[in-house]
């Protein structure tokens, strides 16, 4: 919901500062969390999550060509980041398996460095 | 001789069937290709196909089956029948107004309220069934008159709508494990995100 509440915001014109910033970040610090298998209370967890995907939501409202059909449009994003969700949880389930959590944290510091990356490529 | 005399006999009368058969018709018209469904089928397929008509069906479904069996039933009966009456008024009357609006925010508020798990008398569960029956047969029943079709695509439109109704909100209302229920209300944020994400478009 606060995806969509991103690309509701993104779809309408309404500016976002940082949007790059914020996605690079959330790569980042979510990919730390991964590799260092935090748990954060669920609340705290919820927030964080909340925070980042409205900067998500916003890119993919303000990136869209117009023209194109609003509810096919609307449907296409709402399963894409279902499934993401899904497929997200399945490779979670990995974590059962001594070689699993370790690949599982392997793959966040991985994905913190990408956001690294991205964060460094942010800034001209 | 009796009986193969018998056989010739009919023999000659399937085999001059068959070319009767043949030959006679000029067009028999057994594709559907050529055919077309029909109003009633095409009333069903359009339900079924047309997802700004679909969704609010399983959204108002599954908003009636966490509320129970009496608001289930009575959503049953009275989505299908408002959904009837309002495509027939539009059919006869109307022009198809603020169509896109009332996509979004049927979207919204059933899925908002599914989403929300909020827990509703039946009455009120069916006041917005009927409402949303109402306003989306309505565009039915003006975009038929508009295609300059039948008005029998809305007995299949209700047909669709019933059997849709009575599966999905029987099947929410079966779910026993506290996880499934969460399964319905995520659905139900996704229909209210597609609601919002529409709006979002037609405001661009």
């Amino acid at each position: 919901m606060m995806m969509a509440f991103g690309g509701f915001f993104g779809l309408i014109g309404i500016p976002l500062p940082g949007v790059e910033v914020g996605i690079a970040l959330s790569a980042v610090l979510l990919g730390l969390m991964v590799a260092r298998e935090a748990k954060p209370p669920l609340i705290v967890a919820g927030a964080i999550v909340a925070f980042f995907a409205v900067f998500h939501g916003h890119a993919h409202g303000t990136e869209l060509p117009p023209g194109q059909s609003a509810l096919v449009y609307s449907i296409g994003f709402v399963i894409a980041t279902g499934c993401l969700h899904g497929i997200g949880v399945a490779i979670g389930v990995v974590h059962k398996w001594p070689a699993g959590r370790f690949a599982l944290r392997f793959s966040g510091a991985v994905v913190a460095l990408a956001g690294a990356g991205f964060l460094y490529s942010a800034f001209p | 001789m009796k009986l193969r005399a018998s056989i010739a006999a009919r023999s000659c009368g399937a085999a001059l069937g068959v070319v009767a058969g043949a030959v006679l018709p000029s067009s028999a018209e057994a594709h559907l290709v050529t055919t077309g469904l029909g109003p009633l089928y095409d009333g069903i397929s359009h339900v079924l196909l047309s997802a700004d008509d679909l969704l609010p069906v399983p959204a108002m479904s599954m908003l009636a089956g966490l509320n129970g069996p009496a608001a289930g039933r009575r959503t049953l009966f009275g989505l299908t029948g408002a959904w009837l009456l309002g495509g027939l008024a539009g059919y006869l009357f109307g022009q198809a107004l603020l169509s896109g609006t009332i996509t979004c925010v049927s979207f919204l508020v059933l899925g908002g309220l599914t989403a929300a798990d909020q827990r509703l008398s039946p009455a009120v569960v069916l006041g917005i069934a009927v409402a949303v029956g109402l306003l989306h047969g309505w565009l039915n029943g003006t975009g038929i008159a508009a295609a300059q079709r039948e008005a029998l695509g809305l007995a299949g439109i209700g047909s669709a709508i019933f059997v849709v109704v009575a599966l999905a909100s029987a099947f929410v209302m079966s779910l026993r494990a506290g996880w499934m229920r969460i399964a319905v209300r995520v659905a139900g944020s996704w229909v209210a995100t597609i609601g919002l994400l529409m709006l979002g478009w037609s405001l661009r």
